[in-house]
Formats: structure tokens, C-alpha cells, sequence
């Protein structure tokens, strides 16, 4: 029994914010298990799916899960200020209903009502303040550009406002908090909102591997293809930068999917456009063929967005992070299974969060049978080091070209020629693999680069040709 | 103690931590921000655990409570007028923070304050017969509606080695649970968190009063300091 103590202990970290059953609760748990003799996790399932069943409708949990959606948008936690806070400052106090923004409301109203999570994404209903207190506290243009903070009291204050049709409302995407978090300028030309379209509906992270230091630098000599000296000479002279960077070949990877969906953002440039602009919908579907779809404009993206399976399996992968851990090793089997739940349950979150305590995966923190690669493990330790200008190597952010992303690095380390002519790290980063970490990932390479599910990415032919062998 | 729960504590993250880099600088944080984050959210986390374990506190420490210009480099944010989101790794002496707020809010609870509220909660039903059988040892004319207050200020020296177990047992029990799943929550056992390991749930009583005891003036200080310890001990989940 100690493994489904465990589980309620972890029940309550997970949803509760890391707080464990209290006296009570631990005296209900024992006597469910005196009742029904249970000697196992297995038997106090029931009790975990009716204790999940009552958490997800306290405030704690809700607390929980917006603070999750906030941090999933990069956006610092907002709960509305105390009401003896006349500074706008973030004291923690008051219930998650006295958020004040149309983003946090949405929020609020998909996590409080267990609405569908697509919502979050393609709502053109949203809540504001009654019109009478909005003008009090300068609330004006309420989704669009408007610097406005609902101050106050919301208590039966709340209008509901439908932008049913409108080409340019969406979700979160639409709304203050999202729109000044991820500013537009005449140089991204929405791009920035865009890659956080696609690292969130897509898990698919667009980082332009450049190192930290100096990046908003190096990025914008990146993009107008110029010496630091000309590009200060541009703007002295007032000239307009030419956006050069988009079509270096490395860079297309990344920009052939971006550009086209940064043009739907257009509308809302500044603040709600009342035309369309229109775009495509170009990503990698799941099995790693490049797809592409015109759309008319923002909401018609999202829309065709939901409806693909890229969108479902990184949702779900959210979901596991947050419930089941960062570190959750879950077999592709049953990660399609979870796909399919989330999708019966009509992606409610408190349902599908209920799924997922009750599952083996949060019990033990992976799928029945899998074993890291020992050799994984290793390799795993050199690459936190290209980590730092990299994506999650090495398999990369995009689960669906991890292949490439596998072939690409064993390129770059030139291993078919023991590593002679290595490119990668650039000679003048602050770090340089010692000879035991190039083994350790040609080991690695040797096994068929496995993932942590074991199963291998590379085939026979392959794995030759990385390690310098004729097929 | 603070300092052996600061070591508690990053034994932790580092038990937990994936496979450590090879670095040739100290710019690379060993800890994933994903991987750190999960566990930490910063003020948020300091607040949330002091609600779930008191019925009322005061929130006298500014920096406790919101993001500051004192504390926000610790916790990792960035001041609320800068509207910038929280992408840098929370700082390394954020656990210094949590334990100094933890240990603060949990000391206003059993405070003058807000003592009536939290007494019975944090230490049981039972909790005020159980210490008017304390106190009335140590002095038999104390009054009934103070006993509380005398309790809580209570020399350490003067209380009981089997009573310190009792009122250490009420205090991990508020913030673990029963001592039946004591071993559950990594505090007992070999694979416990805690090093040297304690065995049974009499050895974790006899080391959480050793630690305790020596950063104790008073009963108070004794109740707050365990439970900051298994507070922390029990962040790992």
C-alpha cells in the first residue's frame, strides 16, 4: 500500500500545489481501504477518480491550472491586485475570479467551467467588466490595445461580449495580456506572435540557434544581412532594414512555416483590424510530411490548427507535463491512447486530468516496460551542453523530425570521419566536448540512436553511414 | 537547522536533477528551468503552502508575498511594472527565501494574531487538552483560557522528552500525514530523503527533535522549525 500512498501524496502535489492530504483526508483514505480490502494502487483507483472528482472544483486547483496557463504563455502569473494595492502590484490574495483582463477571464471561464480546452484557442466570447465600471477605471477597446486593468471589484460587474464572425478574434490570441507580451514591430512583422503559436499548439519551438549573449544583437544583424557598423548606418540614415533572414537556407526551416502564419496576425497589429488577412497553415503533421493550408485569416487558422492531430498530441503533451512530470516516459501506444481521451472527453481539462491520475503512467511516471537506454543517459549529459543555443537535443522540440535533427548532428560532428572536421560546437563557444563525450554520443549513434522508449530512430543503413561504414 | 535544511533541500533538487552537464563555466545553471520551475513557482508556492497549512497568518513580509525589488532576482520574476514573463531559472538562493517565508508566515500563525485560529488545526483536535496536560505540570495555577499562549511560550527546557515527541509527532502529522505514511512521503525508511536515512518513525522523531531543538528557544519556535523541516523534505514529489 505504500505505492498508493504514494499516489495520493502525489495527487496532491501535482493538482494542489504541493500541499499533502491533510489529517482528514488521510482518515478517509485508510478507511476506503479497510472497506475494500485493498492491497494495491489498483483498488484505491476509485477512491483517487472521486477525491481528483472534489479537488477540481476548489479554488486551489483552479489557481493551479490557470497559473499553468499563464507560465505555458510566458506570462507571469496575475492574480488582480488587493484591494489595498493601489500600485497594480501582484500580492497574492483574492480568488482567481478577481482577474481582471479578458485573457485571464477566458482563462479563468474554460479552467472554473470545464469548457473545452479548444477554446482557449478560438473563443470570440469573452467577459468584461460592466461598461459603467470600465469607464471608471479606463478600461476602453476592452480585447484589443488597450492598456486598461481592471481594477476593483468584479462581483456581478461582468458583461459577456460575442465577436461571433470576427476575422481577427481568437482566443487568447486576440487579448491584451498575449498581444503586449509578444510585441509587434515593422521587423518581425508578427513572426514573434506566430512562434508562440506554434510552440504552443504545436510543440514546435522555434529557436534560432544563437548564442544568449548579445541575441537581440546578433538577430537583428541576422535579419537585414549587414555588419553591425552598416546596420547602425541604416538607421542613422533612416533607411529601412531589408528582412534578409528569412531566406538563408538554414533559416527557411524554420521560416517557411512561420512567415505564413505571422501574415494572419496582421490583424491585430494594432488592435482589432476589422479586415481579414489571410495566410496558410504550414507545419510538419505526424509523420513528418510538410503540410500546407490556406486560411483567411487568424480565427480560420486556429480553426484548422485544432483540427490536427500535431495540435491534439501537443495538448496533450501539456497535460502530461503538468500532471504526470517533465520527466514522463510514455510509449507511443499509449500516448495515442491518451490522444483518443482527450479527444472523447471533448477536451474538457478537469476530465482529462481525472483520466490521467487514475492511469499507470502517474503511478510510476512511465508507460509498462520501457527502460532508458543507458546509453541515452549518457548521451543525454553531453547535449544539455548544445542545449544552451540548441532545442532540446537531441532529439529537437519537433518529436516528428527527430531523425533529421539525429542525421544533422552527426553531419555537424562530421563522425563518419572520427569527428576530424567537427563543426559544431562553433570553436569559439565557452565549451568544447572532451573525447569521452564524442564516444559517448557515437555509442549512442551505433545503437540506432534509441529513444527513451528504446525504440530506435535510425535504421542499419544509417547508423553505417554515421559512423563512417559503407551500407 | 536552517542551514541543514538549506542542505536538505538542495539534496533534493539534486537527487532530482537530470543527468548534470559537463561544464567549463558557471554561466550554465545545472538545473532545467522546466525541470526547477515545476517544483518552485516562486512567491505563488510561499503563499499557497502557508494557506493550506494555517487558518489565518499575517502577511507582514512584503518580500513573502509579492514579487519585489528585494526578492525578485531570487525568485527568478521580474518586477510586476516591467510586464516581462518569468523565463530565468529561479535564483539560487531561492530555497533561502522559501524556508525564511515558510518559517515566517508559520510563526505568525501560532502568533499572537491569529494563535486561536490555528492551534487546534495545526495541532489536532485534541490539541488544548493536550496542552493543558503539559502545562499544568510545569505549573499547576496556570488559567485555562491562556493555556495556549503559555503553551506555545513555553521553555523547551521544561517540557518532557515524551511530550517533545508528541507535540513533534502533531506537527509532522499536519503536514505529512498519520506516521503510517510517514514512509510513503520519504521521510522514514532507507530510501528516505533525509540523510543518514531514519529507519523506523521512531528514529525520525528522535532527529527532526535533535535539529529542531537546537534552533528552538520555545515551544513555538520548536512546532514552526518541524514543520518547516518536513516541509521541505517532502518538496520532492
Amino acid at each position: 500500500m505504500i505505492q498508493a500512498q504514494k499516489a495520493f501524496i502525489k495527487i496532491h502535489h501535482r493538482l494542489l500545489w504541493g500541499n499533502l492530504p491533510s489529517p482528514s483526508e488521510w482518515t478517509d483514505f485508510f478507511k476506503y481501504a479497510k472497506d475494500h480490502d485493498c492491497k494495491d494502487v489498483e483498488c484505491m483507483i476509485p477512491f483517487f477518480d472521486n477525491a481528483v472528482k472534489s479537488y477540481t472544483s476548489t479554488d486551489t486547483f483552479r489557481t493551479w491550472l490557470t497559473v499553468k496557463v499563464d507560465e505555458l504563455f510566458y506570462l507571469k502569473p496575475q492574480v488582480a491586485p488587493n484591494e489595498s494595492d493601489q500600485n497594480g502590484g501582484t500580492s497574492v490574495n483574492g480568488s482567481p475570479k478577481l482577474r481582471g483582463e479578458a485573457f485571464d477571464l477566458l482563462v479563468d471561464s474554460i479552467v472554473s467551467d470545464n469548457r473545452p480546452w479548444k477554446d482557449l484557442y478560438l473563443s470570440q466570447t469573452y467577459q468584461f467588466l460592466d461598461p459603467n465600471v470600465r469607464q471608471k477605471w479606463g478600461v476602453e477597446n476592452p480585447i484589443g490595445l488597450s492598456l486598461g486593468h481592471a481594477l476593483g471589484p468584479a462581483n456581478g460587474s461582468l458583461v459577456t461580449v460575442s465577436y461571433d464572425g470576427h476575422p481577427n478574434v481568437s482566443g487568447v490570441w486576440s487579448t491584451n495580456r498575449f498581444l503586449l507580451r509578444f510585441w509587434d514591430t515593422e521587423l518581425n512583422s508578427g513572426r514573434k506572435r506566430a512562434a508562440q503559436f506554434f510552440r504552443i499548439m504545436f510543440c514546435d519551438d522555434m529557436k534560432p540557434s544563437i548564442e544568449r549573449k548579445n541575441q537581440d544583437q546578433l538577430e537583428n544583424l541576422l535579419a537585414v544581412g549587414v555588419t553591425q557598423e552598416q546596420f547602425q548606418g541604416l538607421h542613422q540614415n533612416g533607411g529601412q532594414p531589408i528582412n534578409r533572414h528569412a531566406s538563408q537556407a538554414d533559416c527557411r526551416m524554420c521560416h517557411q512555416r512561420l512567415d505564413p502564419a505571422a501574415w494572419t496576425f496582421r490583424g491585430v497589429r494594432v488592435g482589432l483590424a476589422s479586415k481579414p488577412s489571410s495566410g496558410q497553415l504550414v507545419y510538419y503533421d505526424v509523420d513528418g510530411q510538410l503540410q500546407k493550408q490556406d486560411v483567411a485569416n487568424l480565427h480560420a487558422l486556429n480553426e484548422a490548427a485544432t483540427a490536427t492531430e500535431r495540435y491534439k498530441s501537443c495538448q496533450v503533451d501539456h497535460f502530461i507535463q503538468w500532471v504526470i512530470g517533465y520527466d514522463a516516459l510514455i510509449s507511443q501506444k499509449r500516448k495515442y491512447e491518451f490522444i483518443e481521451k482527450f479527444e472523447a472527453l471533448e477536451e474538457r481539462p478537469a476530465d482529462f486530468i481525472r483520466y490521467l491520475v487514475t492511469t499507470p503512467e502517474f503511478f510510476t511516471g512511465q508507460s509498462a516496460g520501457l527502460v532508458t537506454p543507458p546509453s541515452l543517459v549518457k548521451a543525454r549529459g553531453v547535449f544539455q551542453n548544445c542545449n544552451e543555443c540548441h532545442s532540446s537535443f537531441p532529439f529537437g522540440k519537433n518529436p516528428y523530425l527527430a531523425k533529421d535533427t539525429i542525421l544533422k548532428i552527426v553531419s555537424k560532428l562530421d563522425m563518419p570521419h572520427n569527428f576530424k572536421n567537427r563543426k559544431m560546437p562553433p570553436a569559439t563557444h565557452w565549451w568544447s566536448p572532451e573525447q569521452e563525450d564524442l564516444e559517448a554520443i557515437r555509442q549512442w549513434v551505433s545503437e540506432g540512436a534509441p529513444r527513451d522508449t528504446g525504440e530506435p530512430l535510425l535504421n542499419q543503413d544509417d547508423v553505417k553511414t554515421s559512423l563512417g561504414v559503407a551500407p | 537547522m536552517s542551514s541543514l535544511i538549506l542542505l536538505l533541500a538542495f539534496s533534493l533538487q539534486s537527487q532530482a536533477m537530470p543527468m548534470a552537464p559537463v561544464s567549463h563555466s558557471s554561466n550554465v545553471q545545472k538545473t532545467s528551468f522546466d525541470e526547477t520551475n515545476q517544483r518552485f513557482h516562486g512567491i505563488f508556492d510561499i503563499t499557497m503552502h502557508l494557506r493550506a497549512l494555517t487558518k489565518k497568518y499575517y502577511e507582514y513580509s512584503d518580500e513573502c508575498n509579492r514579487l519585489t525589488e528585494k526578492n525578485f532576482a531570487t525568485v527568478g520574476g521580474v518586477l510586476p511594472t516591467a510586464e516581462k514573463a518569468i523565463e530565468s531559472q529561479p535564483g539560487a538562493f531561492y530555497l533561502d527565501l522559501y524556508v525564511y517565508c515558510l518559517r515566517d508566515g508559520l510563526s505568525s500563525a501560532l502568533g499572537d494574531y491569529a494563535m486561536s485560529e490555528n492551534f487546534s488545526f495545526i495541532l489536532g483536535e485534541d490539541a488544548v487538552s493536550f496542552a493543558k496536560r503539559v502545562i499544568k505540570t510545569i505549573n499547576p495555577f496556570a488559567a485555562d483560557f491562556t493555556i495556549e499562549k503559555e503553551f506555545l511560550s513555553t521553555s523547551l527546557s521544561s517540557v518532557e522528552e515524551q511530550e517533545l515527541r508528541e507535540i513533534a509527532e502533531r506537527s509532522i502529522t499536519h503536514v505529512v500525514g498519520p506516521r503510517e505514511v510517514w514512509q510513503a512521503a520519504g521521510l522514514v525508511g532507507e530510501a528516505a530523503v533525509i540523510r543518514p536515512a531514519p529507519i523506523t518513525e521512531e528514529d525520525l522523531l528522535s532527529t527532526v527533535i535533535k535539529q529542531a531543538r537546537s534552533e528552538s528557544k520555545n515551544v513555538r519556535d520548536f512546532i514552526v522549525n518541524v514543520m518547516v523541516y518536513v516541509r521541505v523534505a517532502t518538496l520532492r514529489f
